[in-house]
């Protein structure tokens, strides 16, 4: 009764609203297609499949699984859409129902908040402020430009949810609580951004504290009112709790394993860039804006640059006239606290999001505070607005009249709305000027109907995956459609018949399995039986090769290599056509089931990157790694250890590093020269905004200064130098290297920071022989650093210290041993053996220390190298580092390169035998005559264009040094080249960054050499094993019930490996039922590298169920959910029903 | 004079407080240390209440000298403007608080 009293008293209101929302739509609809990319992919494309995905909190669709509570939350929204699609509605007017409801939310629910929080006179301004917080430019960039789903749903249902809150805190009315919780789960999509629930209930807190303190209305009211919050969060996690559950008890691992503290704050400081103050007080992403130009080069006049400061002007005179008005008083502080927090760490007080962050890693989902907290700017900014503009309104209607009052309104309000003219005129997705329409080629529909037309009579009793070529390492793709698609790849939405092997998943284990799974097509020494091995491990059955997939940035190989290696393999039925589509069927007799039996294995000790030679080596074997260490390796028939970790390193001849060692102490000129390494990271951490990565540099710095300054003073000055000064520098490494050796391994990857600390060591040893006093010291902080340095990978533990080392440049490898045993050292064979003229018959190997001299026994697809008794435990192997010749075509002397005037001068040469992942040493000398350096460039021909259309190099590094020195040497490492690269060049720059004006400069290389580094892998091989496998003799039947829950019967004449290939996730649980017993297997194993396994150590006939156990949760969720609902629904009744009675 | 040797002792060490909000006790750019003995001093001054409408004023014309910059494109100068203008805002807003507090708005002297 009392919703129809309001909608007849707002009618004109609301139908304003109504038309405004239908005028947007039709305006965005018009051309007919829908939008899609980006971070969400085509979230309306098919309903019906994301309804089934996110039923459970396993997603078996986006092989090879992972799991993704998250998506539960997309329930509500994609049960209702199903239901639309299953009356008849495109994907077009799915979009379009999509958004015209957004937009009408978003304009009733502010307009009825005005009303609530001031009173029915508001209409006018309640109007003015629901069309605000549609035409507003935060509404424009960061919810309908940025596409992010959640956000349109947390946006529209804020003010909503904002009136019910404060109406149950105020008034005790359950009802309200109730409407409360039913739009929260309306709006529950919002909730798939996890940090929106932080954003939630710090808002919530921040409107209902004021209820408590504006004014202070005695302890009784403040426990009221709190008890009231807490009753009301109560509510919220109990009827929330079947979704909430399950993301807080297997989001936390996930996430930390997708992002790193590390990243989480050098993300925050370079957004803060974007979010300071000029920007943040007008809700405007300048990136967008300014930067990408993404809505025309118009944002950058004047006229509509002044425009935002008018409703800010409007907003601050709300600020302050509204602290005299006992309703709107509160609301002064709450905009300002929001502001705060919706900035980051721009400057005023954002520093509490970084430390936040630093000590309480969950903090991290507020990483881009602006579009986490900010996303309540439009909110208190519409009510200080409202507050603000009848302040002005009634002040020129007193001072002039109502007539040209009403006309400022007007003018200064449609010249807020227009800022936002491309909502108008349907330009806010993708560049204004190319939309990001949609259009998905037929062929997708057709191929997935073969597919699903060709395998439905297998679909539960043999399930297989489909695996769709090129395969991205990330979870975005970019297609050449008719209108072009770039953001998430959504395979999974397109083929509903079976799962998709088609990305990455941000995580290490899985996506280095599936890198390895797409490169078996494309690298030579893969055999078409270790494909086929490969595509039974993940569980193919159908291949789709895409050959619309734009090859952009190297990441890719050719579709049409792939073609024709997919062609040349027997196992493959011919191909069947749909556009740019192809589609291989494995042969069914070569198909391998999603859950097998083995009991041929090999213990594996994974390598930590991509890697294809766990399995050429083992053949048919099973690839088993034990990550509880629970001993199953005894029954193995073989194991392969990888390293755990291995790094290389130049160790300093003691020479060497005494010579450096005088320079520096008698000239500090030499200094930065030394530190020149530390000095050039400085200027790219700070470039990057890495915050953490330059105080950990500067404090290398000051710390190196520190340690030659005790020394000159020794050495030098002949002068007894201060204890305390020592103690100084030995705090500050023990801070470098100890405390935070997370942040070192993240920014101290430039190993020519070994050689600096190299130096310390020398100088540390020197000094503890020298002086009697602090001698004690000084070796004692020799001993600390060397620890250290072992323990951060900067040296070996066999570290020379002092002496001539038996290896100058090394691979340090570090293996886990798991039991004694007699192990074979194996190098596998080097991709292009021809370009090495230092052919190995003898090799000088460390094995802990202890120098070997080993002849090389070559063998199929390995060398040996010998074999050596190993204890369990860590063990460290070095071997030397093997280059090729120098690679360049042209191996002229000195070159000089000049920049005069207009003209850049360069010097470029080619790198010759190139192919995509090599990885190269270059060393060169260098002298600058004029200028104040030069850059270095790696080129290729997988470089792509950015947005601005500047070339993206993989190194593009301004090297400084003075015009005028003698020739200064270089010698470092390259990164690996991209997956894709067939040429390749280094490049030299005579220029210096001068804001990109051209500086004229002069300088001449000499002695330019690229070399390859070999790319054999070291592995270990047990060599104690001498028991034949057994053969396998077991049979399974399957049936898949769910995405979560597969039973069946095992039937087996001796112990044997049960494999299941989906991603490995210690919530898969295996029971077994054998004559009424049920056995719970708890020996849970890694399988080919990413897939599940388990031990069973019995012959027999057993029935088994294997079920994803988190998905319980959420069951039990479900029942804990509907059972609040009613408990609150009765107790409303209730309620009414004795107000009624009296 | 005792309450103005508490008020100043209070306003001192808030700088520290401004500091460590401003950029953990680090120096990045030269300007944070400034700007919490700015805004330490703007702590000072409202709580004094005499001089108060003087940090009203020079915040208004700090954010208008913002907005000017910032059409000039001198985005760096008029953040740091802007962001002490701002801060001197905030500090000015939160002296209301106890009248906020006492009678939930701010009577109209």
């Amino acid at each position: 009764m009392k919703s129809i009293n309001i909608f007849k008293n707002n009618f004109p209101q609301f139908f304003i609203f109504l038309l405004v929302s239908l005028f947007l739509t039709i305006s965005w609809f018009r051309s007919g297609y829908i939008y899609g990319g980006g971070d969400v992919g085509l979230q309306v494309y098919n309903p019906i499949r994301i309804l089934e995905l996110v039923s459970y909190i396993w997603w078996e669709a986006t092989g090879p699984g992972s799991p993704t509570p998250q998506g539960l939350t997309a329930l509500p929204f994609n049960y209702f859409f199903s239901g639309l699609k299953l009356i008849g509605f495109s994907p077009l007017m799915l979009q379009s129902t999509l958004f015209f409801l957004i937009l009408f939310a978003m304009g009733t629910g502010m307009y009825l908040l005005i009303l609530f929080l001031f009173n029915e006179n508001h209409k006018k301004y309640a109007l003015l402020a629901g069309l605000f917080y549609i035409f507003n430019p935060y509404m424009m960039i960061q919810v309908w430009h940025r596409f992010v789903h959640s956000t349109f749903f947390i946006s529209a249902a804020l003010p909503f949810l904002m009136i019910y809150w404060l109406k149950w805190v105020r008034n005790r009315k359950p009802q309200s609580l109730l409407i409360f919780l039913i739009i929260n789960l309306i709006s529950l999509y919002g909730f798939g951004t996890i940090a929106y629930i932080l954003t939630l209930w710090s808002f919530l807190l921040l409107i209902t504290i004021p209820e408590i303190i504006f004014p202070w209305g005695g302890l009784k009211n403040a426990r009221r009112v709190s008890l009231l919050f807490f009753v009301g969060f109560l509510f919220w996690i109990l009827t929330n709790i079947w979704w909430l559950l399950p993301i807080f008890k297997i989001a936390p691992s996930f996430l930390s394993e997708q992002h790193s503290n590390e990243q989480t704050l050098a993300t925050i400081y370079t957004l803060g860039y974007q979010t300071v103050l000029p920007y943040s007080l007008q809700m405007i992403n300048p990136f967008y804006l300014f930067s990408q130009l993404d809505f025309g080069s118009s944002y950058l006049h004047i006229f509509l640059r002044i425009i935002p400061w008018i409703f800010v002007a409007v907003i601050f005179v709300g600020i302050i006239k509204g602290l005299f008005n006992p309703k709107s008083a509160k609301w002064s502080i709450v905009y300002l606290l929001v502001l705060v927090l919706s900035k980051g760490v721009a400057s005023p007080f954002g520093y509490f999001y970084v430390l936040g962050m630093k000590y309480f890693f969950p903090l991290g989902v507020l990483r881009n505070p602006f579009e986490k907290m900010g996303v309540l700017l439009p909110v208190v900014s519409s009510i200080v607005l409202v507050i603000g503009t009848k302040i002005i309104f009634d002040f020129f209607k007193v001072k002039t009249n109502i007539k040209l009052a009403n006309l400022v309104l007007l003018t200064a309000f449609g010249l807020i709305f227009s800022f936002c003219w491309p909502m108008f005129t349907g330009q806010i997705f993708g560049k204004f000027d190319k939309p990001e329409f949609v259009d998905v080629p037929k062929s997708y529909s057709e191929a997935d109907q073969w597919i699903k037309a060709d395998y439905s009579s297998d679909l539960h009793q043999n399930p297989g995956k489909i695996l769709h070529l090129p395969l991205t390492k990330g979870e975005s793709i970019d297609y050449s459609w008719e209108h072009g698609y770039s953001g998430l790849e959504s395979s999974a939405l397109f083929f509903t018949s079976a799962p998709s092997i088609s990305h990455g998943f941000n995580l290490a284990q899985v996506d280095n399995a599936l890198t390895s799974l797409y490169q078996a097509f494309h690298k030579s020494f893969v055999s078409p039986d270790t494909i086929l091995r490969l595509l039974n491990d993940f569980n193919v059955k159908y291949i789709v090769l895409h050959k619309d997939v734009k090859l952009q940035g190297g990441e890719f190989y050719d579709p049409k290599q792939t073609e024709e290696k997919l062609n040349s393999l027997e196992y493959l039925t011919p191909p069947k056509r749909f556009g740019d589509l192809v589609i291989y069927k494995i042969s069914d007799k070569f198909f391998r089931p999603k859950i097998s039996l083995t009991n041929k294995f090999v213990l594996l000790s994974p390598p930590d990157n991509p890697s294809l030679w766990p399995w050429i080596l083992a053949g048919d074997r099973t690839l088993i790694t034990d990550l509880s260490k629970n001993g199953e390796i005894e029954k193995a028939s073989n194991a392969f250890i990888f390293p755990k970790k291995s790094f290389s390193y130049e160790e300093a001849s003691p020479s060497s590093a005494i010579s450096l060692i005088n320079q520096l102490l008698i000239n500090p000129n030499y200094d930065n020269l030394w530190l020149s390494s530390l000095l050039n990271l400085k200027t790219i951490y700070r470039a990057n905004n890495e915050i953490q990565g330059e105080q950990l540099n500067d404090k290398l710095i000051s710390a190196s200064k520190k340690i030659l300054k005790i020394a000159r003073s020794i050495f030098v000055d002949n002068k007894i130098f201060s204890l305390s000064e020592l103690d100084d520098y030995a705090e500050e490494m023990k801070q470098i290297l100890s405390s935070n050796s997370a942040v070192l391994s993240f920014y101290a990857k430039d190993k020519t920071i070994s050689n600096i600390f190299q130096v310390h060591l020398y100088l540390l040893k020197a000094i503890a022989k020298k002086t009697p006093v602090g001698g004690n010291s000084a070796a004692r902080a020799a001993d600390d650093l060397k620890k250290n340095l072992v323990s951060n990978n900067f040296i070996s533990e066999n570290y020379a210290e002092g002496e001539i080392p038996v290896l100058f440049e090394k691979t340090v490898l570090k293996f886990e041993i798991p039991k004694d045993s007699n192990y074979e050292l194996l190098l596998t064979h080097s991709s292009k053996e021809n370009l090495y003229q230092e052919r190995y018959e003898k090799m000088v190997v460390l094995v802990d220390g202890k120098l070997n001299n080993l002849t090389l026994n070559k063998k199929e697809n390995v060398t040996s190298l010998g074999v050596f008794f190993l204890s369990k435990g860590t063990h460290e192997i070095d071997l030397p580092i093997r280059y090729s010749d120098n690679l360049l075509s042209n191996k002229q002397e000195d070159v000089k390169i000049e920049s005069i005037k207009d003209k850049l001068g360069y010097f470029e040469d080619k790198i010759s035998y190139v192919t995509g992942q090599d990885r190269y040493k270059v060393s060169f000398s260098a002298k600058v005559e004029k200028g104040s350096g030069f850059y270095i460039q790696l080129v290729q021909d997988t470089d792509s264009r950015g947005s601005n259309n500047q070339v993206n190099y993989q190194v593009n590094e301004f090297i400084s040094q003075p015009s005028g020195q003698d020739f200064r040497d270089y010698s470092f490492p390259l990164p690996d080249l991209r997956l894709t690269t067939k040429d390749a060049a280094v490049r030299f720059l005579a220029s210096s960054p001068d804001g990109g004006n051209l500086v004229s400069s002069s300088m001449l290389i000499r002695n330019l050499q690229v070399r390859r580094f070999s790319d054999e892998e070291v592995f270990l091989q047990d060599f104690g094993k001498t028991e034949p496998d057994m053969p396998s003799s077991g049979h399974i039947s399957i049936n898949q019930k769910t995405p979560t829950f597969y039973e069946g019967r095992i039937q087996i004449s001796e112990p044997a490996f049960v494999i299941f290939s989906e991603s490995y996730h210690p919530g898969w649980k295996l029971s077994l039922q054998k004559e009424n017993k049920e056995y719970i297997s708890n020996t849970h194993f890694l399988a080919n590298l990413y897939a599940n396994a388990w031990y069973i150590n019995e012959a027999g006939n057993y029935n088994f169920k294997l079920e994803f156990e988190p998905q319980n949760i959420v069951n039990y969720g479900f029942i804990i959910a509907i059972i609040s609902y009613i408990a609150l629904v009765l107790y409303s009744l209730i309620v009414s029903f004795k107000k009624e009675k009296v | 004079m005792n309450k103005i040797v508490i008020k100043f002792f209070i306003s001192t060490i808030s700088i520290a407080f401004f500091w460590g909000l401003e950029s953990g006790f680090t120096q990045r750019n030269g300007y944070e240390l400034i700007k919490s003995i700015i805004f330490a001093s703007s702590f000072f001054i409202v709580l004094t209440k005499k001089y108060k409408q003087y940090i009203l004023w020079i915040s208004t014309f700090l954010l208008i000298s913002m907005i000017i910059l910032y059409l000039l494109w001198q985005i760096q100068l008029s953040d740091l403007l802007g962001s002490i203008g701002f801060g001197m805002f905030f500090i000015f807003i939160l002296s209301y608080l106890p009248d906020l507090v006492r009678i939930g708005f701010v009577k109209d002297k």
